[in-house]
């Protein structure tokens, strides 16, 4: 009985030893993996919160070398000067429309397309794809005098339209590859079976192989979205008119020969940060993976 | 409600022959089951019923209509699928109420159905939740519910057991046939399972590399099987084959195999006539093979010595596997049985239920 007591203790001990080892250990690895979040998080954040430091400060401090997040007299100057003196808003506008369109046409023509390139078998379907994929090889600069060319022969210069194909056409491949990628992941049966419910192919599409797709939509959306929206050297190439100006040829308004306002130059680049921080926002929910958990037998 | 008629159906896929020309009469109401092999065609062959297909050749119809051209959705059949195919985003309700939904059913009505048909399958209480919160068994009846409740002409199964666990399984096929019974609508069930096969249906239909087998009630195919590899596919465990000849000694007719000898009722000689002294397969199921400790009044020209190899004791039997000569077969006995392995025993070969098959086109000699 004594000896039995004994070898129960023993046990007992040897397992708690264990269990507290295990956790010991556990704990040292997220206290790890915290740190090396915490140092990325500090890289990625830190240029950011300076640029937001140097758009508060007043006039009289711009070149100062201080390190200060919140500066000492900080002023909303810089952002009255941009808002009300300057095109920002023009600016902003114009990127926003141009923007938006390209992701809603490209989306569109994407995840049709890439679902036709996922699901259907048909004469010349792998040539497609590769041709596809070859257009993303070729540097954008070199697409700029072609697509320049035929902008201004199809009257499109000086255009929204102009710019949303241009644009259109440098993202719609890559998401067709990134949606066909992903439909391909989506199980044939659920199509069949809304099939076989009473749907018609294009109801299986936007009612079942849509919405299960978000995730691979949402990455597809942003990715179009930033790179209209940060787009340089094509909106310089096709708009002349001010008017026009997206906010990257707006900001070099703000640079002249001798002088540039950094202040409002880095209280513009905050502003700009915001539809494209909250876009990210607002779509990390669909960027959830696992979405056609549980559908079929795993 | 309606017959399902498979006239003359061909599938190719390529320079493969998936069915090779079927013809089919379901009837109103029947309960049929399509069983063979993986590969042998009875997944095509529902799903070119259900219009998931193409036909290459040949018409089918459901009640009067020649649906080849038809669009699944016009078909007004509901298919269950192996792998449940739920919409992962949709909840319970969703699931089962979509197809009701798509045909613009009141909202009344579809409610009543879907509560309906939950109830009748317990799951009322899931009705809220999405696919990935169920259980295997509870997916599986959320994928009967979506089918019950459009109420359609035809029921297709392509083999919605086979991802349960044996236990759950076998509670479902008692469901599915009580369902059968209450719903009264034509169901077209694929299985590769035998004891699914046997269990469940009115008429079963063997099929194997494309082409259908035989076609008959389960214990018609089960006693009169068309061919060799019906009766070994049907039945567990398998029916023992034998390379055998047919000698004729007197008036009595024998199976002469290496290990054994043993004599053929004289109902036989009729049909089996033509193949003596020629070579036949010779078949005979485990539990026509009985132990001679419980057979009273045995006729010792069927009394076979066997050494046994391996018993395998299943509770209420012991499968006990024999060997003779160059032949081994399996014995389904009586649990008490006195064979252990490394021993001889005595066995009796119950001809009157063996058979007989020709060799080279294992056709059953009958």
């Amino acid at each position: 009985m004594t000896s039995m007591k004994s070898q129960e203790t023993t046990l007992l001990t040897t397992g708690l030893r264990t269990y507290s080892k295990t956790r010991r250990k556990a704990m040292l690895k997220s206290a790890a993996i915290h740190f090396v979040l915490i140092v990325a998080c500090i890289i990625a954040v830190y240029p950011f919160l300076r640029v937001v430091s140097i758009s508060l400060r007043p006039g009289v401090a711009l070149l100062s070398t201080s390190l200060a997040l919140i500066p000492k007299g900080a002023t909303l100057d810089n952002y009255r000067t941009l808002i009300l003196d300057k095109d920002f808003t023009v600016w902003l506008w114009n990127s926003l429309i141009v923007s938006v369109a390209t992701v809603l046409i490209g989306l569109l023509l994407a995840a049709t397309a890439a679902y036709a390139f996922s699901r259907w078998k048909f004469p010349g379907r792998r040539q497609g794809l590769v041709f596809l994929l070859l257009t993303q090889m070729v540097p954008p600069g070199m697409l700029l005098l072609p697509i320049y060319i035929m902008v201004v022969r199809l009257n499109l210069f000086n255009t929204y339209t102009g710019m949303i194909i241009a644009y259109s056409v440098g993202s719609v491949p890559f998401s067709i590859w990134l949606l066909k990628g992903y439909y391909d992941t989506i199980p044939k049966e659920l199509e069949e079976a809304a099939l076989v419910d009473g749907a018609d192919p294009l109801t299986t599409f936007y009612r079942i192989v849509l919405p299960l797709a978000a995730p691979a939509l949402a990455i597809a959306g942003l990715f179009s979205f930033m790179t209209a929206w940060n787009e340089y050297m094509m909106a310089r190439v096709m708009l002349q008119k001010a008017s026009m100006f997206t906010w990257p040829l707006g900001f070099q308004k703000l640079r002249d020969q001798f002088t540039t306002q950094w202040g409002v130059f880095s209280a513009a680049s905050v502003l700009v940060a915001i539809p494209a921080m909250l876009l990210f926002l607002y779509s990390s929910k669909w960027l959830i993976s696992g979405l056609t958990l549980g559908g079929l037998k795993e | 409600m309606a017959r399902v008629y498979l006239e003359n159906v061909w599938k190719k896929f390529g320079n493969v022959v998936a069915v090779r020309d079927a013809t089919l009469e379901i009837e109103d109401k029947e309960f049929l089951i399509l069983v063979g092999p993986s590969g042998c065609g009875k997944s095509t062959t529902l799903r070119m019923v259900a219009g998931l297909e193409e036909i290459s050749e040949g018409n089918i119809y459901i009640g009067d209509t020649l649906v080849n051209d038809i669009p699944p959705k016009d078909r007004d059949i509901a298919m269950v699928f192996q792998n449940y195919a739920l919409y992962p985003h949709m909840d319970v309700y969703n699931n089962m109420a979509f197809g009701l939904k798509l045909r613009k059913f009141p909202k009344a009505e579809i409610d009543k159905r879907v509560h309906e048909a939950a109830k009748i399958l317990g799951i009322e209480n899931l009705l809220k939740r999405k696919p990935k919160e169920l259980s295997g068994g509870q997916r599986q009846r959320v994928a009967l519910g979506r089918a019950i409740v459009r109420e359609p002409k035809v029921f297709l199964m392509d083999e919605p057991l086979s991802n349960l666990d044996a236990k759950l399984r076998v509670q479902m096929r008692a469901e599915l046939a009580k369902l059968h019974d209450r719903l009264q609508t034509t169901i077209i069930y694929v299985t590769h399972d035998q004891t699914e096969a046997m269990t469940m249906g009115d008429r079963i239909v063997v099929q194997k590399d494309g082409v259908i087998q035989q076609v008959g009630a389960p214990m018609e195919i089960y006693n009169h099987p068309d061919n060799a590899f019906v009766a070994g596919f049907i039945g567990s465990p398998a029916m023992n084959f034998m390379d055998a000849v047919l000698r004729k000694e007197g008036d009595d007719l024998w199976v002469q195999a290496d290990g054994f000898k043993v004599k053929l009722p004289p109902t036989r000689f009729e049909t089996a006539c033509e193949y003596i002294d020629k070579e036949v397969i010779f078949g005979i199921r485990p539990e026509d093979i009985l132990d001679l400790d419980f057979t009273s009044d045995a006729d010792p020209d069927l009394i076979v010595t066997a050494n046994v190899d391996v018993t395998e004791p299943m509770g209420a039997e012991v499968y006990v596997y024999l060997s003779a000569g160059k032949e081994s077969y399996i014995a389904r006995v009586d649990a008490h049985t006195r064979a252990r392995p490394g021993t001889t025993h005595k066995v009796v070969f119950n001809t009157e239920k063996a058979h007989l098959f020709c060799k080279d086109t294992e056709a059953s000699i009958r």
